[in-house]
């Protein structure tokens, strides 16, 4: 799809180890890892963490304690990106209550595993648990060491669109929105979405967010399509999209511009792992591309057979998967991001999820 | 730039009130009750007992499929619901896609969280009790360690089944899953009006799945406060609008819907039912733990359907509400209505469906959807079942017992945990060829 008029404005992320541009540039190795064997194949997955607590030096942004309690890494990381995305512009409160969200969430369970084995402990072997118990009595037993070690605001803990919500809480994006769920394909279609609302008319403003859980959940569901060690990053990475006539109200110069974008419109093999054919008329338009990075998929060993397939097309092509691993929803806005850092007039970024599903977003200098 | 229109033309749903549109049509009329004792996992010792399930045997309708399907659906009742809603809807869903592009048709829909059913599982957890603290995540791996390609047992996504029906039916445009707990589903019908309108696709197959009838997830709604704790009969569990309301009945179901341009709909020679006029979807910014006492967005989101649509609010015959029976969320929504709406009210027929079959959370708007969609093909307005004392006397058709009305014009509402309002506006096309012409 050709984009017209729909510039991006402002930015902000979280990665574990990199807090600043600079940072992000110079590929910051020294973050917190997490390892564990998740499978029978003893595939292990390697996981950057997420470190987000009052001592960080944003701590400006930090939600209220009431709020922070239920509230996972990746949420609490979405409403800080959320914050910063919308520090220093000038628009009324009115204006942000008319902007657009549409938020893509990864995993939600990961950082709430414990929770949930101490759930299941306390079902399986209750206090008071006796021989000669009737099933009945045991049900009751049971049942009610279930209930007791839940947490009463737990549901909330693991809502699906808990960051949406706080980032609307903290930033007032109050207008049309959705939360999409499914792999890192989420970004490309909130964001021709958003180019659709921006182009219509719809909306002068869209934010796009996206929040990306990982650790055993998230590995376990990827381990049979994917080849080798698992690497993922919990991440969170907003863009703030505007029509030209906004900038122009508010006088305000983008940073760059969206020209284009596409999926590669596959039908997954839902039951086949690594079944799929590249769709080489797909990666040619990045033989054209004037840069180009790509977000690799969720094991070393598919990510190098990617970045051989990407540099025949594109032999420079670019990835922080080696730092990161894959960054699952928030991929394609933090590769965005690092071109947008590297002051590049115009790159693509290729992205291609677990089913198979590619997917191109070109940037080009603004020219308002 | 010119918008298309966007036509329903087919829906099936799997429900507390009966498998397939029909039966669930039927049991709206004889005021069947989905409220009952839970009959998938022992209650005792916990305060709420009852659930409004969809009919536990379902295996007629999947036991002839390929083993893996069969071992997902056993630990996953969303998807089996999904399976089901398909598979009663399959050869209706084949004429409709058939010689269709592929890259022109998608499929959205919306989706619960994943909670593991700690009770099926209890047989494999009993192995590892010398540390049940890693019981779970050993279950898990050794569910896993099996020799299979296709996906194991709980190693389920999300989009499991979007991703099915896409390669069932080739929908190619996209498949999209939408995790906003309550209105997940109500927003794939507004997303798939989107992409239609906009020329993204030429038909889309929307809809949803959840269930929350299992032992971890009932356990956590109840400790949240949000299910009755009435210890009355659970058909009575649910009160929507009731002074004596004190939370919803929890349910579970499945639904999709087919939403089409003017151009497929000529193509393959079909005849659409409705053709959706607007939405509105609005955001609280207020709190994850309540709806914003104001009532602002959900005001917002009704006005904007109803601009959307291009109607005056006196055009609406009967609307579908949300009307959980939760304290504050039934009187906000019907006062936020009746403020939008203004001197129109009074002759605009609303009520709640949900003390007849409970709440479906992420399926709750495809369920209410194709509800409204077959009160209006049978000009049936359905009663405010368990309602005695409504919390507004006057000044709205709040109506007890279902009722015969005239209904040209329909909407229906869903809000959120976190704070999303969504509302549809549609309307019956009699006589289509008369309306494109």
């Amino acid at each position: 799809m050709i984009v017209k008029d729909v510039y991006i404005s402002s930015f902000s992320f979280r990665i574990p180890g990199a807090k600043s541009l600079e940072e992000l540039k110079a590929e910051n190795h020294n973050f917190e890892k997490a390892s564990s064997v998740i499978g029978a194949n003893n595939k292990s997955i390697q996981v950057g963490l997420l470190e987000l607590n009052s001592k960080t030096k944003n701590v400006e942004f930090m939600p209220k304690k009431s709020d922070a309690k239920i509230m996972r890494p990746d949420v609490i990381a979405s409403t800080i990106c959320a914050q910063e995305l919308i520090q220093g512009i000038e628009l009324t409160e009115s204006d942000w209550k008319n902007t657009a969200f549409y938020m893509a969430n990864g995993f939600c369970l990961d950082r709430l595993s414990d929770q949930i084995q101490e759930m299941s402990a306390m079902y399986l072997k209750p206090e008071g648990l006796e021989e000669n118990m009737s099933k009945q009595q045991i049900a009751v037993v049971k049942n009610q060491a279930l209930s007791r070690f839940t947490p009463p605001l737990f549901v909330l803990n693991a809502l699906t669109n808990a960051a949406q919500s706080f980032c609307s809480q903290y930033g007032g994006f109050k207008f049309d929105n959705t939360t999409l769920g499914n792999t890192s394909q989420s970004t490309i279609y909130n964001l021709e979405e958003a180019c659709l609302d921006i182009m219509e008319g719809h909306s002068d403003r869209v934010v796009v967010g996206s929040s990306n859980g990982a650790g055993f959940y998230s590995g376990f569901s990827k381990q049979n399509r994917t080849a080798g060690e698992l690497f993922e990053s919990e991440a969170s990475a907003f863009l703030l999209l505007e029509s030209k006539k906004s900038l122009q109200d508010r006088g305000a110069k983008p940073l760059a511009k969206i020209a284009f974008l596409e999926d590669s419109k596959t039908i997954p093999n839902l039951f086949s792992a690594n079944d799929f054919k590249e769709d080489h008329a797909f990666l040619e338009r990045i033989s054209k591309s004037d840069f180009c990075f790509f977000s690799g998929v969720s094991s070393r060993a598919d990510f190098e057979e990617q970045s051989e397939l990407v540099k025949k097309f594109y032999p420079n092509a670019k990835s922080l998967f080696q730092t990161w691993g894959n960054f699952g929803v928030s991929s394609q806005i933090i590769d965005i991001i690092h071109g947008l850092s590297e002051n590049r007039p115009g790159f693509d970024c290729y992205n291609r999820d677990l089913y198979g599903r590619s997917s191109i977003v070109k940037i080009e200098e603004s020219d308002v | 730039m010119s918008k298309n229109r966007v036509f329903v033309l087919d829906y099936e749903s799997v429900t507390p009130l009966g498998v397939g549109q029909e039966a669930v049509f039927n049991s709206l009329k004889d005021n069947y009750m989905g409220g009952k004792e839970v009959s998938s996992f022992p209650t005792e010792g916990l305060k709420n007992h009852g659930a409004a399930e969809a009919e536990q045997d379902l295996s007629r309708f999947y036991k002839d499929e390929p083993e893996h399907i069969q071992r997902i659906i056993a630990y996953d009742r969303k998807f089996e619901l999904m399976f089901v809603s398909y598979k009663i809807f399959k050869n209706r869903l084949s004429d409709i896609f058939k010689n269709h592009d592929p890259k022109r048709a998608g499929v959205i829909l919306g989706v619960g969280l994943d909670v593991s059913p700690i009770e099926k599982l209890e047989p494999h957890l009993e192995k590892y009790m010398d540390n049940p603290l890693n019981a779970f995540e050993k279950v898990l791996i050794e569910f896993n360690s099996k020799e299979e390609k296709a996906l194991s047992v709980l190693q389920n996504p999300l989009d499991l089944s979007a991703l099915y029906l896409a390669q069932e039916l080739s929908l190619a445009a996209f498949q999209k899953t939408v995790i906003t707990a309550c209105t997940s589903s109500t927003q794939a019908i507004t997303l798939g009006y989107k992409a239609i309108s906009r020329s993204q696709a030429d038909a889309v197959l929307v809809g949803g799945t959840d269930s929350i009838i299992n032992l971890m997830a009932y356990v956590a709604f109840g400790k949240l406060g949000v299910i009755s704790n009435s210890d009355k009969d659970p058909s009575l569990y649910c009160r929507p609008f009731d002074h004596s309301r004190d939370g919803t009945l929890v349910g579970e179901a499945s639904g999709l819907c087919v939403l089409a341009n003017e151009e497929f709909v000529r193509k393959h020679n079909l005849k659409p039912k409705f053709e959706i006029l607007g939405f509105g979807n609005t955001l609280d910014g207020h709190k994850i733990t309540s709806a914003d006492p104001t009532g602002d967005g959900m005001r917002r989101a009704l006005l904007m359907a109803i601009e959307m649509s291009g109607i005056s609010p006196n055009e609406l015959d009967y609307v579908n509400l949300h009307g959980t029976a939760t304290r504050l969320n039934d009187e906000l929504e019907l006062n936020s209505f009746m403020e939008v709406v203004g001197e129109a009210a009074s002759n605009i027929t609303v009520s709640s469906t949900k003390s007849r079959h409970g709440h479906a959370i992420a399926a709750a708007g495809i369920q209410e959807f194709n509800l409204l969609c077959s009160c209006m093909e049978n000009d049936f307005v359905p009663g405010n079942m368990n309602l005695e004392n409504p919390v507004v006397e006057s000044g709205i058709d709040l109506p007890k017992a279902n009722k015969n009305k005239p209904l040209h014009v329909g909407m229906t509402n869903n809000f959120a945990f976190g704070g999303v309002n969504t509302s549809i506006i549609v309307k019956k096309l009699s006589n289509y060829e008369s309306s494109v012409e």
